[in-house]
């Protein structure tokens, strides 16, 4: 189900009553239901795939708390992973490791014919799993102790807001909401609408206008392009991709929030940030630091605690991320989120593209610290912004070529003075521009008003909230998904 | 269990929106809506401005002028039920269709030729859509001449359509039909029209052939919704008058007028003449005579081009027509300016503005008896 449709909406409004009126086992057992519902609105097929992951991995789990030995822990542990990545393996990967074999196999002069099989990837295959295998890792690594309740356990993956598209939440984090229901407080419920409101702003009124003109600049030739052309078209799918996907978790956020549970932020003004270490901890924060925990730390060789997920990769908090062997964790764990967000080698590229700029930001802040002060800050962020928006480019354009073409654009200084592009898309990505600069200030103004005089911040926000409102009536259509339902 | 939670940065419940507040920017939010559609103008012939009509014509009641994939059957139809034994097709824009200050007995350019044609027994047949880009009549043309199979093809060359950088959704038909494929695939630009096309889109959040319980699903509440609230109804009005306002502030704050510059865009300038040269290259193969023109052009005030620019276009068209032997005919300057007339402001606040594109019938009956010659010629 699309958080942007009228069926959403009346999903909301048939549930959330149902929810604050049931005892605590049937209204685990309308969760299930709500989450079977909202994933059937796209294929109820697939929900055997999702059921089989859950099934595995609630057994797995009990098997690795109550083993006597470590070696009955481990292999419940690798067998859990193993079904898991085997899962999104063969769903998400098979074509890509495919076409990726065909490839070697003609670079050395053999051929391989490809198999003929139609798949399907399931929608939120790479969200649920990672819910799954942070729960089976939490227990093993007795961060956690398992559910022995199933139905808490399926309402933990299965639970609709963050089930195709995250927030990626820890056990840790939810089964503890699901189980004790919060008191009803009104205020709360009021935050939850008010999410949603400006989620769906943001993705129908901005991300989908936005979306338009990246379809457009991204359908050209890269060769043709100008430079100015590739940093328009990179600035603005980083402008889509943010307002499409922050406007995504203001809604899981809402509705979670509208059923009195509280997801953590995923964003925060990203695009702010001085640095690429603080754009990860700003950036789906969910992810970054579920792959932090989950991947670039053991990868390291670090022993994670449970007090670890702050979110972003870039830590260095042992004193060692200069070493070789953070290094080496850095590069594969970004060609790895890369993998994650796509079956592609652009994706990967783009992994290592921020790689790259982590690694470089670690290496040249030493000496930078000398110049602390506000030249210093502006610097970093232009600096961060430009490389982040050049990042981007890889993450949306059809193939390697078309990115290393777009790229080598950019090194022609005569094309920051040609257009290719209809005029209106250059003052698109102007105005996004401006706005995601003056965003933050504003909304910080705002709270520090809110905190001293709230009728006076009321009172200046409500003309914003009609605007809000009248613009989201008007544009409120399901035509676009959201980007991260690819994923 | 432990804490995560607490190390996490949870959302903030502290709402600068209480619900009341809410409800009353819904209500607001839904009148403004309303009285916004309310205000909407005629979105269909916006772009024409009210001096300019649609008129589009037909001859001895029988419709040889269309301007939808929808009507072409129509026009087609006409056209093999006529005894003629030649057949032109005049492709165009809105220059071809509307007449500005239409007056009595006015009627457009490839009426009056058909008329002029009758006794020599010629079929005129004419397909125009608004801003119509070369790569669209590069379409149009193969999408008609399957089953017209005309010996006289006549296609306008504007320099404002090069600019056109999107193919829309009505022609996604045309990409598919095996011959439009066929010949699609075997040049380079073929690709680059296809990744142009407007995809045509459901409620469902994907194409037309959506057939999820989610595009039902909202099929049905909007379609509930829509018939019994006006409000609902009035939705997509307000849309487009936004974004017409939006055009419009734009104008202004870029003092952006109809004599402004329209610069060359090197891609789709590239594409579109691209275009042409696929159907200069098909129609010789398939024996159909080609008429290449550039249209009339107001020239009693600055025109909207750069001169240079305006004179090397002029040229690529020549030469390319040249190369494939097909007939180059120039009539910028053929309607003189008190043929032309006035659109409404495009600017908020705005006077009305030149009309460079329509101009009244007597332009249409210079038009039509300017391209009489060039078709006789390549009807002999």
């Amino acid at each position: 189900m699309s958080f942007n449709s009228l069926t959403y909406l009346l999903f909301l409004a048939l549930l959330v009553p149902l929810y604050w009126i049931f005892p605590r086992r049937p209204r685990l057992a309308l969760i299930f239901f709500a989450g079977v519902v909202f994933y059937g609105f796209w294929r109820f097929d697939f929900l055997g795939v999702l059921f089989f992951s859950i099934t595995f991995d609630y057994f797995s789990a009990i098997i690795i708390s109550d083993a006597k030995t470590e070696r009955t822990r481990k292999s419940f542990l690798i067998a859990s992973i193993f079904v898991n990545l085997s899962l999104i393996g063969f769903f998400k990967y098979f074509y890509f490791l495919e076409d990726t074999a065909i490839g070697i196999a003609s670079i050395l002069g053999m051929k391989l014919d490809p198999v003929l099989i139609d798949i399907v990837l399931p929608i939120g295959i790479s969200f649920y799993t990672f819910h799954s295998m942070s729960y089976i890792i939490d227990v093993y690594r007795r961060h956690i102790q398992p559910t022995r309740d199933f139905m808490l356990f399926i309402d933990y993956v299965i639970f609709f807001p963050q089930l195709v598209a995250g927030p990626i939440l820890r056990a840790g984090e939810m089964l503890w909401q699901l189980t004790e229901r919060p008191p009803f407080r009104f205020e709360v419920l009021q935050a939850g609408i008010a999410r949603i409101v400006v989620g769906l702003f943001l993705k129908v009124c901005i991300a989908d206008n936005i979306a338009y003109h990246v379809n457009q600049a991204f359908a050209l030739n890269p060769s043709q392009l100008s430079a100015l052309d590739v940093l328009t078209s990179g600035f603005l799918f980083g402008f889509q991709i943010y307002f499409d996907f922050s406007a995504y978790s203001h809604i899981a956020i809402g509705s979670a929030l509208l059923l009195g549970i509280k997801f953590p932020e995923n964003f925060n003004f990203p695009y702010h940030s001085t640095s690429p270490r603080v754009f990860w901890r700003r950036w789906h924060i969910s992810l970054s630091s579920w792959i932090r925990d989950y991947v670039y730390l053991p990868l390291a060789g670090v022993k994670v605690n449970d007090r670890m997920s702050t979110g972003g990769i870039g830590i260095d908090g042992t004193g060692q991320s200069g070493h070789r062997s953070f290094l080496l964790a850095l590069f594969a764990t970004w060609a790895i989120m890369g993998l994650w967000h796509g079956a592609a080698w652009t994706f990967v590229l783009w992994g290592l593209w921020h790689a790259g700029m982590v690694a470089t930001h670690r290496f040249i802040a030493p000496y930078l610290e000398r110049f602390n002060g506000p030249v210093l800050a502006i610097a970093g962020w232009a600096t961060t912004l430009l490389f982040v928006m050049i990042g981007w480019i890889p993450f949306r354009a059809p193939s390697l070529d078309y990115t290393l073409k777009a790229w080598s654009r950019l090194l022609d200084p005569a094309g920051y003075f040609v257009l290719n592009l209809r005029e209106t898309t250059y003052i698109i990505a102007a105005i996004s521009l401006i706005g995601s600069i003056a965003a933050p200030f504003a909304y910080r103004w705002l709270e520090r008003l809110q905190e001293r005089t709230p009728r006076t911040a009321r009172i200046i926000v409500a003309p914003g909230w009609v605007v809000i409102m009248t613009a989201t009536f008007v544009y409120l259509r399901p035509l676009d998904q959201f980007i991260y339902f690819q994923f | 269990m432990t804490d995560f939670h607490q190390a996490r940065v949870v959302p903030s419940v502290r709402a600068i929106a209480p619900l009341p507040l809410l409800a009353v920017a819904l209500a607001l939010g839904i009148a403004i809506a309303y009285w916004i559609a309310s205000n909407a103008p005629d979105f269909k012939n916006l772009a024409l401005g009210e001096q300019t009509a649609p008129v589009y014509g037909s001859l001895d009641g029988a419709k040889i002028f269309c301007g939808t994939l929808d009507e072409a059957r129509e026009c087609l139809s006409s056209a093999r039920t006529s005894s003629f034994a030649k057949r032109v097709l005049w492709l165009g824009n809105s220059q071809l269709y509307a007449i500005n200050q239409f007056g009595p007995g006015d009627e457009t350019a490839p009426i009056v030729l058909a008329r002029l044609l009758k006794p020599q027994r010629v079929q005129v047949t004419a397909f125009a859509y608004p801003s119509a880009s070369l790569s669209e009549l590069l379409l149009l043309y193969k999408w008609l001449a399957r089953d017209l199979r005309p010996d006289v093809l006549i296609v306008p060359a504007f320099l404002d359509d090069t600019r056109e950088q999107t193919i829309r959704s009505e022609l996604a038909p045309a990409f598919d039909r095996g011959d439009i494929a066929a010949m699609l695939n075997r040049d380079p630009i073929g690709a680059e029209m296809r990744s142009r096309l407007i995809k045509p889109q459901s409620l469902g959040g994907a194409e037309k052939q959506d057939t999820s319980m989610q595009a039902r699903s909202e099929n049905w509440i909007t379609g509930r919704l829509e018939a019994c609230c006006a409000m609902q109804r009035a939705r997509s009005d307000a849309r487009g008058t936004i974004e017409l306002q939006a055009f419009f502030f734009r104008n202004w704050l870029f003092n952006v007028t109809a004599q402004s510059v329209r610069p060359i865009i090197p891609q789709p300038y590239r594409i579109n003449l691209g275009a042409l040269r696929l159907v200069l290259a098909d129609a010789r193969k398939a024996g159909t005579k080609v008429i290449v023109y550039i249209p009339p052009l107001r020239n009693d005030v600055k025109p909207p081009y750069d001169p240079n620019e305006y004179v090397s276009f002029k040229r690529d068209v020549q030469r390319l027509t040249a190369s494939f032997g097909a007939t180059f005919v120039d009539e910028d300057k053929l309607v003189p300016g008190q043929y032309w007339g006035t659109k409404a402001a495009t600017r908020t606040g705005g006077a009305p503005e030149y009309d460079f594109m329509h101009y009244q019938g007597s332009g249409h009956r210079l038009l039509a008896k300017a391209m009489l010659v060039p078709v006789q010629g390549a009807l002999q």
